[in-house]
């Protein structure tokens, strides 16, 4: 077996200073509740609210969207998820079900 | 042009002012987004930016939603047993000073001190004229109409009534504020004071314009978005004049400079 040679050291530039991993991953995950949340709104707005002009499918979403954040926001590693989810029913009292007239 | 107005999408016809309102918060998010990014280091921390836009959104949808039961308490109690009704209004002021109570409670937790609302002003200045088209192209059923005027730029929304077209009004408003920063050398200011100027100026439009829209006055001769406006300015001139910021503002647009950071007052 022959000697290896020290290796020299390869010239990375040091990675800068961020968030750490776990975080970051926080924050992704995060948005993708709040994404998935806010698609559902969507798709129920796109498919429910002119068809049949009914407040079911919106308390639907409503309770379908507060339960699945609050049982994904009870298991510590989806727990961004779920904070997205639950955050993703004001974006659809927001945007997709009213209108900004107050009567 | 019949109010109110429908897109044809996919075989599907949705009203205008969804349509809108979801291309205003897209694109306010990515002006945000775009904003953000070009802070640098300067910006702050992935995370605790994550909980102030948590703050702002749940914010903003209690207080629109509050305000608006709170405007028109008789109108809402007419419909108490339709639930639709209860979800379906919602008020840009409310939602303005429920989002900003968000984000002050939420740094109030985790103990954030820089001020945070100046990467929030021209995304919300763009979200804001692009949603109120979409107010203007749903008409009446929108009920952010202006009084009836004989004034030869009135709308007829479709009643045969010719109307102040306060939503553009609006628009028009937005557009002058946005500018106006840059005009009056306000852009490097003391951070927060960029959000500060936005919010006293919107407001204090708010509180005018609503006089020339039909509304319920039952608190004071004033409606509950006039006493939100002025209470939101108030908080905000107060804070400005307290920082010096102002003054400080005028002094140096007089003197040509742009940066008043170093100078602003010690709080």
């Amino acid at each position: 077996m022959q000697p290896q040679e020290p290796k020299e050291p390869l010239p990375y530039e040091p990675r800068p200073e961020g968030p750490p991993r776990r975080l970051a991953a926080a924050g992704w995950q995060f948005w993708l509740g709040l994404a998935a949340g806010s698609a559902v709104s969507l798709v129920i707005w796109w498919w429910g609210w002119e068809r049949f002009s009914s407040i079911n499918a919106i308390i639907a979403a409503i309770l379908v969207k507060a339960a699945a954040g609050s049982i994904l926001a009870a298991v510590p590693r989806v727990r961004s998820i779920g904070a997205g989810v639950l955050v993703s029913i004001a974006v659809g009292a927001l945007i997709f079900f009213s209108v900004c007239g107050s009567r | 042009m019949t109010f109110p107005v429908y897109f044809e999408v996919f075989g599907h016809r949705l009203l205008a002012h969804t349509v809108l309102e979801i291309i205003a918060y897209a694109a306010g998010a990515q002006l945000y987004w775009r904003l953000r990014r070009g802070r640098g280091a300067e910006a702050l921390g992935s995370e605790e930016n994550l909980w102030v836009i948590v703050g702002c959104i749940v914010g903003a949808a209690v207080g629109s939603k509050l305000l608006a039961w709170v405007e028109s308490p008789l109108n809402y109690w007419s419909h108490r047993a339709d639930p639709a009704a209860w979800i379906g209004g919602k008020t840009i002021v409310g939602g303005l000073l429920g989002g900003w109570a968000g984000v002050e409670i939420v740094k109030n937790r985790l103990r954030i001190t820089r001020r945070t609302g100046d990467l929030f002003v021209y995304p919300l200045i763009v979200g804001m004229a692009i949603g109120r088209i979409g107010c203007f192209l749903t008409g009446l059923p929108d009920h952010t109409y202006g009084l009836p005027t004989r004034l030869p730029w009135g709308v007829d929304f479709g009643d045969g009534v010719r109307r102040h077209p306060t939503q553009l009004y609006d628009v028009a408003f937005l557009i002058a504020l946005g500018i106006a920063p840059r005009a009056w050398r306000l852009r490097r200011r003391a951070e927060g004071e960029l959000f500060r100027f936005f919010m006293a100026g919107y407001l204090a439009w708010r509180f005018a314009v609503e006089f020339i829209k039909p509304r319920f006055t039952g608190y004071g001769g004033l409606s509950a978005i006039q006493w939100g406006s002025l209470l939101g300015a108030g908080i905000c001139l107060r804070q400005v004049f307290r920082t010096g910021g102002v003054r400080g503002g005028i002094r140096h647009a007089a003197a040509g400079t742009e940066g008043a950071v170093a100078v602003r007052a010690p709080t």
